[in-house]
C-alpha cells in the first residue's frame, strides 16, 4: 500500500503543474523556432537584403533623428543575422522568450499565474513576424517598452521611482516612440488601481502627465515636431495587413491588467480539479489560437515568391522553377522570376509555354515609381547586360528604401563595368562599413585600380563584354529597347530570348518572322521547340516558309502538331471545351498559347 | 608672512619632485623626430587642403593622411603660433580652440603643415604643405540641400545650415516631417539669413515666405502661368522675387548621360510680395523660347537669365542656352528690351546660373555643352565674365567632373560652388577665394569633423548659399506656422 501511495506521488510529482511548465514552454518555443525556421525563412532573408547595417557614427545618428529610431537601430542590428534561416528563426525564438518571461513577471506581480495569459502576446508577435512587411525592430520597441514597466513594478514602492520616472520616461520616448504611451497606460493602471501606498496618487497623476508632457516638449526640441504623430509616432497604425493583430499585441496587456486590477482573479482560491481543467482547457486555447493566427497570417505565396527571390540571388534557377511551379496564382514579380531562370537554364524558347504568361509583361517588370518594382526588377537589367539601367533602378531601389546590401553591390558592379571607379568605391566603402558584406566589398576594393582586373574577373568581365556605348533614351519598358541592345551587341544572346520570347507572347508572328534568321548567329544546333512551333504556326498562318537554313523541324513537333490539330478538330467551334480539355496535353506549346490564352489579360 | 610647517615643506617637496617627473615622462614619450628622412614628394591628404587659401574663420581643416604608417605627426605653424597634433590611423583631427588661434594670429599670412610619419624605427618627413590664410572671413553660414542624387524617386531630404567655423550642422527643413514630400529652391536676398524663401511640392506644397520675421506660404501658379514659381531669385530690394516657370521632363539614357532634365515650356515671372501678385513681360516670356535661371543684379536694376530656342524635348542637345539681360524700373515693375550677353549657343555651348558678383563687376555661370540642367553634364564648368572689360575666363578652379551651382558671399571675396569632382556623383560644396584681381584661387571642401566623412557619404549637397547669420528657423517652428495653412492664391497682374 505504502509503496503504491509512493508510486502515486512520484506520478503526480512528474506530471505536476511545475514538471509541465518547462516542457510545455521549452516545445512551444521549439515550435516557434521551427516555424520561422521551416516557414518563413525566405521573408526573413529578404528583409536583410532592405537594409544594411553599418558600424558607422553617421549611421548611428541617422537614428536619433525620429522617436523610436534607437529600437529601430537594434532591431536593425538584429535583422542583419537574418542573411541565415537559422539565426533568423533563432533571434526571433529569443525575443519571443524574452517578451513571455516579462509577461510572467508582470502577470505573477498581478497574482495571474499560469502560462496561458504570457503565450498570448508571444503568438500575436510570431503571427505579426509572419508578415514580411513587419520590422524586429517593432518588437524590439514592444520588448523595451514592457521591459520598462517590468522595471517599474521591481522598484515596486519606492519613493524613488518619482525621481526614476521623470528621469527616465524621456528616454523610453526616445527608445520606443508611441509605445511608450501603452506603457504609459499599463503604469496609471497599475497606480491607480494596484498601489496601495502613499505614493498611490501621485505616480497616477505623475505618469500621464509624463505620458503626454514628455512626447509632447520632446518632439518638438530634439525632433522639430516629429512626422506630425507625437503620441503615435514608430506605431505601425498605417492601413496594412498587420494593424489590427499590432492593436491587439499593444492594448492587450494594459487589458488584462485593468480586468485583473478590478476583479483581482488572483486572489480567489480555485478547487485543484477545476485548477487542472482551466490549464487544460488553457492549453487548447493556446493551441488553437496559435493555428488560428498563423493560418490567417502565412501567406504561402508570398514566402515562394521571396524564396524564388533568394534563390534568384543564389543562381540556384532549378530552384526558382521549382517554387514558381508551386505559386497557385504567379504574378507578374515571379514569373519574371521564372522567365530569367528559364533564361538561365538554357529553356527560355523551349518552356516558356509551360508557365502561366500572358503576354510580355512575365518577362520583365515595367519601371513603376515603387521601390518594390525597382529592387525586384534591376536584376533583369542587370543579367541582360543593360548597364546604365540596372544601375538606375538599383540606385531608385536604394534611394526609396534606403542603403542595403544588393542595391549596392548592383551599383558596384555596374560602376565597375563602367569604368566608373571612383563612384564604385564609394558603394563599395558603404559596404565595407558591414559585418557581413564587408569581405565581398574588401576583394573588391583591393584590386579596384588595377588595370588587369577587370578581365581577371568573370563577373565584371561579362559586363564589360556587353556595354552600350551609343546613346538613346531609355524606355520605361525593357521591350522598347530590346532591338537597341541587339544593334550595340548582336551576340547577346539573352536580348536575342527575350525578344522573341516578348514577340512570341505578343502574337506577334510576323516581328517573330523578321528575326529568326539570326537564330544562326547564336548557334543554335537545333531550333527551340517554341520557335519550331511558332514557325509552324507563321507557316499555315501566311502560307510561307520562314524555317532558317540547317534546320529542320523535329519530328516530335510534327507529331504534336498533329495530335495538336485533331484535337482542336475534334471541338469543332467550342472553343472553351477545347481550352479547358487540350490544357492538359497541349497547354505547354505554343500553339495552345496562340489560340486560347488572352495575351493582354493583366497581370498582378 | 607666516612660516611654513615641516608638513608644508614636505608638500612642497612631493610637489616639486612630481612636476619634475612628470615632465621627464612627457619629454621622454615625446617624439625625437630631428633625425628624420626626407621624402621627395607631398604627403597623399584627403580632402586635399593644400596650397589653398582660406578664410579666417573656417572650421579645423581635418584630413587623412593615406600614406601607411605607425604614426603620424603634423606641426602646424602660422604666424606667432604653432601646435602639434598625433595621430595612429592616419586621421588629422585639430583641437578647434588651437586652431582658431592658429588662424586668427595668421590672417593675411601662410599655415605651414609639416607632416611626419614613423615607420617602423624611422622618422620621414613630406615636404610641407602651405596655405594662406585671408584677411577677409567667409559668411559665417552655408545653406543647401542634402539630397539623394536620384532619378525619380526620393526618401529622406532637408534644406540645412552649417555654421562654417565649426561643424555644426541643423536643419531649417526636412521632410520627414511634412509627409515626405519635396523641398527645394531655397533663396535668401543678398545674403540674408532673415529674407527667405523655398518651394514644396506635393504634400504642404507651396512657396514658404520668411520676411520681417514672419512666415507666410503662397500658392504662386496662376491660370495664365506654367507653373508655380521654380528657380527664384530675390530682389535686392526684398520687394520682388522673380522666378522661372517651367515645364519639365526628365529622361534617362544608355550611355554617357545617365539623365537629362528639359524644359519643354518655359518663361519668367516677378512675384510682388507687396500685393501678392505675379506679373510677367512677353519679351520675357515668350513662347518660341525657353527663358530660365533669373538672377538679379545687386543694384536690382538687371535681371540677367538664360534663353534658348524652343525645341521639343526629343532635340533636347540641340537646346542651347545664352546669357541674357533686361533692365528693370523696381519703381513701375517694368522691364526694358531683352539683350544677348554671352551667346553660347553660337559656339554650341550652354549657359546656365549666371550670379552676378556683389560689387557688380564679374558674372560666374555654368558652362555645358546643352540644356539647363548642368550637374548632369561631365563637362559642365564655371566661368568668370568680367562685366567691365567683357573679358571671358575659365577660372582654375574646375575639375574634369561637373561643376555646377554656385553663389557669392556677401563681400564678393568667396565663391562657393557644387562639384562631383570626389566620385562623379555626390555633389560636394567647394569654396575657393576670389581676390581682388578677380582670380580664384585653388577650391577647398567644405570640412567635416571626421575626415573620412565624404567617402560614405551618400546624399548630395545641393545649391549653396552663403549667408551672413544662422536662420533662425527650424523644421517644428515652420510646420507649426505653415504645416496647416492653404497657402495664399497669387492673382496675375496682366497689365
Amino acid at each position: 500500500m505504502a509503496i503504491l501511495i509512493r508510486v502515486k506521488n512520484y506520478m503526480r510529482k512528474a506530471f505536476s503543474y511545475s514538471f509541465l511548465r518547462p516542457v510545455s514552454g521549452t516545445l512551444f518555443f521549439t515550435c516557434i523556432f521551427l516555424y520561422f525556421f521551416f516557414f518563413k525563412r525566405n521573408h526573413l532573408a529578404f528583409q536583410e537584403q532592405l537594409q544594411l547595417f553599418r558600424f558607422s557614427n553617421e549611421y548611428f545618428r541617422e537614428f536619433l533623428s525620429r522617436p523610436g529610431g534607437l529600437s529601430e537601430y537594434a532591431g536593425a542590428f538584429l535583422t542583419q543575422f537574418y542573411f541565415s534561416p537559422f539565426t533568423a528563426a533563432l533571434i526571433i525564438t529569443l525575443l519571443c522568450a524574452a517578451i513571455f518571461l516579462l509577461f510572467q513577471k508582470i502577470f505573477s506581480a498581478y497574482s495571474l499565474k499560469g502560462h496561458f495569459w504570457s503565450y498570448i502576446p508571444v503568438i500575436l508577435i510570431a503571427a505579426l513576424h509572419s508578415d514580411y512587411s513587419y520590422s524586429t525592430s517593432l518588437t524590439v520597441a514592444f520588448l523595451f517598452s514592457t521591459m520598462y514597466f517590468a522595471l517599474y513594478l521591481i522598484t515596486g514602492e519606492r519613493k524613488m521611482q518619482l525621481c526614476l520616472l521623470p528621469l527616465t520616461w524621456p528616454l523610453l520616448y526616445i527608445a520606443t516612440g508611441g509605445y511608450s504611451l501603452v506603457t504609459g497606460i499599463m503604469c496609471t493602471i497599475h497606480a491607480a488601481l494596484v498601489r496601495e501606498d502613499k505614493l498611490k496618487w501621485p505616480v497616477a497623476i505623475i505618469v500621464p502627465a509624463l505620458a503626454i508632457f514628455v512626447p509632447l516638449t520632446v518632439s518638438n526640441t530634439v525632433f522639430y515636431g516629429g512626422d506630425g504623430r507625437i503620441f503615435t509616432s514608430f506605431l505601425p497604425l498605417q492601413p496594412g495587413t498587420f494593424r489590427e493583430l499590432f492593436l491587439v499585441l499593444i492594448f492587450y496587456a494594459p487589458a488584462v491588467l485593468l480586468v485583473s486590477a478590478l476583479f483581482k482573479p488572483g486572489e480567489k482560491t480555485i478547487p485543484a480539479g477545476l485548477k487542472y481543467a482551466l490549464n487544460g482547457a488553457a492549453l487548447i486555447l493556446v493551441v488553437a489560437f496559435s493555428v488560428y493566427v498563423f493560418r490567417s497570417f502565412r501567406d504561402k505565396n508570398t514566402e515562394l515568391l521571396l524564396g524564388m527571390d533568394r534563390d534568384v540571388q543564389r543562381s540556384d534557377w532549378g530552384s526558382v522553377l521549382e517554387k514558381s511551379g508551386q505559386i497557385v496564382e504567379p504574378n507578374r514579380m515571379a514569373l519574371h522570376y521564372t522567365n530569367l531562370a528559364l533564361f538561365k537554364t538554357g529553356h527560355l524558347c523551349d518552356r516558356l509555354f509551360h508557365y502561366p504568361q500572358s503576354g510580355k509583361a512575365g518577362l520583365w517588370l515595367d519601371w513603376q515609381q515603387d521601390w518594390l518594382i525597382a529592387f525586384f526588377g534591376c536584376g533583369t537589367y542587370y543579367q541582360i547586360g543593360y548597364n546604365s539601367e540596372a544601375y538606375r533602378w538599383a540606385y531608385e531601389a536604394m534611394v526609396a528604401k534606403g542603403p542595403n546590401p544588393r542595391s549596392l553591390k548592383i551599383l558596384a558592379l555596374t560602376c565597375i563595368a563602367d569604368n566608373d571607379l571612383r563612384l564604385a568605391e564609394k558603394y563599395l566603402n558603404v559596404l565595407r562599413e558591414s559585418a557581413f558584406y564587408r569581405e565581398w566589398a574588401e576583394q573588391y576594393l583591393l584590386k579596384l585600380y588595377d588595370p588587369a582586373f577587370p578581365d581577371e574577373d568573370r563577373e565584371i568581365s561579362a559586363r564589360r563584354a556587353l556595354l552600350i556605348r551609343s546613346s538613346f533614351i531609355n524606355s520605361n519598358n525593357l521591350g522598347g529597347r530590346l532591338q537597341h541592345l541587339l544593334r550595340e551587341h548582336p551576340d547577346n544572346r539573352m536580348a536575342y530570348e527575350y525578344f522573341m520570347a516578348s514577340l512570341l507572347l505578343e502574337k506577334d508572328l510576323d516581328g517573330f518572322a523578321a528575326s529568326i534568321d539570326r537564330v544562326k548567329d547564336f548557334g543554335y544546333k537545333s531550333l527551340p521547340v517554341h520557335f519550331e512551333e511558332a514557325i509552324v504556326a507563321y507557316r499555315s498562318y501566311s502560307g510561307k516558309e520562314i524555317l532558317p537554313s540547317g534546320y529542320t523541324i523535329s519530328q516530335q513537333t510534327m507529331n504534336r502538331l498533329e495530335a495538336y490539330a485533331s484535337a482542336v478538330y475534334s471541338y469543332g467551334t467550342n472553343n472553351s471545351a477545347a481550352a479547358r480539355k487540350m490544357y492538359a496535353k497541349f497547354g505547354g506549346t505554343y500553339w495552345y498559347y496562340l489560340k486560347f490564352t488572352d495575351h493582354q489579360k493583366p497581370l498582378n | 608672512m607666516p612660516r611654513k610647517t615641516e608638513s608644508d615643506k614636505y608638500l612642497l617637496l612631493i610637489l616639486r619632485t612630481g612636476v619634475i617627473m612628470l615632465s621627464l615622462f612627457i619629454s621622454a614619450c615625446k617624439d625625437d623626430m630631428s633625425d628624420h628622412k626626407l621624402i621627395g614628394r607631398h604627403a597623399q591628404i584627403f580632402p586635399d587642403y593644400s596650397g589653398i587659401t582660406l578664410p579666417p574663420n573656417i572650421a579645423p581643416l581635418n584630413f587623412r593622411i593615406r600614406d601607411e604608417a605607425e604614426r603620424y605627426i603634423v606641426k602646424v605653424s602660422g604666424n606667432s603660433y604653432s601646435f602639434e597634433v598625433t595621430s595612429g590611423n592616419g586621421k588629422i583631427i585639430f583641437p578647434g580652440s588651437r586652431w582658431r588661434r592658429l588662424l586668427e594670429s595668421s590672417r593675411g599670412s601662410e599655415i605651414v603643415f609639416d607632416i611626419y610619419m614613423l615607420k617602423g624605427e624611422d622618422y620621414f618627413r613630406f615636404p610641407p604643405v602651405r596655405n594662406f590664410v585671408a584677411a577677409e572671413p567667409i559668411d559665417r553660414y552655408v545653406v543647401y540641400r542634402l539630397i539623394d542624387p536620384g532619378f525619380e524617386l526620393w526618401n529622406k531630404m532637408g534644406i540645412y545650415q552649417r555654421c562654417i567655423e565649426d561643424f555644426r550642422e541643423e536643419p531649417v527643413m526636412i521632410n520627414e516631417i511634412s509627409g515626405e514630400n519635396c523641398i527645394n529652391c531655397h533663396s535668401f536676398c543678398r545674403n540674408d539669413s532673415r529674407t527667405m524663401m523655398f518651394h514644396m511640392r506635393q504634400k504642404n506644397a507651396g512657396t514658404v515666405i520668411w520676411k520681417d520675421g514672419v512666415l507666410s506660404k503662397v500658392n504662386t501658379k496662376t491660370d495664365s502661368t506654367i507653373s508655380a514659381g521654380v528657380y527664384p531669385s530675390w530682389h535686392p530690394g526684398g520687394r520682388y522675387i522673380a522666378y522661372s516657370v517651367n515645364s519639365i521632363i526628365q529622361t534617362f539614357h544608355s550611355a554617357r548621360l545617365r539623365t537629362e532634365v528639359t524644359d519643354t515650356l518655359s518663361d519668367l515671372i516677378v512675384y510682388d510680395s507687396e500685393k501678392n501678385v505675379v506679373f510677367t513681360d512677353p519679351r520675357i516670356s515668350s513662347s518660341g523660347s525657353f527663358e530660365t535661371f533669373p538672377s538679379w543684379s545687386p543694384d536690382g536694376k538687371y535681371l540677367w537669365y538664360c534663353s534658348a530656342l524652343a525645341r521639343p524635348y526629343t532635340q533636347f542637345n540641340k537646346i542651347r542656352y545664352d546669357l541674357m539681360r533686361v533692365s528693370f524700373d523696381e519703381s513701375t515693375g517694368c522691364f526694358g528690351i531683352p539683350d544677348t550677353i554671352i551667346r553660347a549657343s553660337a559656339q554650341d555651348k550652354s549657359i546656365s546660373f549666371p550670379r552676378v558678383s556683389p560689387d557688380g563687376k564679374y558674372i560666374l555661370y555654368t558652362l555645358s555643352d546643352f540644356g539647363n540642367f548642368s550637374i548632369w553634364h561631365k563637362e559642365s564648368d564655371l566661368y568668370l565674365a568680367n562685366l567691365e572689360t567683357g573679358e571671358i575666363s575659365k577660372p582654375e578652379i574646375n575639375s574634369d567632373d561637373t561643376e555646377s551651382y554656385h553663389s557669392w558671399s556677401s563681400d564678393g571675396k568667396w565663391i562657393v560652388f557644387s562639384s562631383r569632382r570626389d566620385d562623379g556623383l555626390f555633389t560636394r560644396f567647394y569654396f575657393s577665394y576670389f581676390d581682388t584681381n578677380g582670380k580664384a584661387h585653388k577650391p577647398f571642401v567644405l570640412p567635416q569633423k571626421d575626415p573620412d566623412f565624404y567617402l560614405t557619404f551618400l546624399k548630395s549637397y545641393n545649391v549653396p548659399e552663403l549667408v551672413t547669420s544662422p536662420i533662425e528657423l527650424n523644421p517644428g517652428k515652420i510646420m507649426k506656422s505653415t504645416g496647416k495653412m492653404v497657402p495664399e492664391k497669387v492673382n496675375f497682374l496682366s497689365e
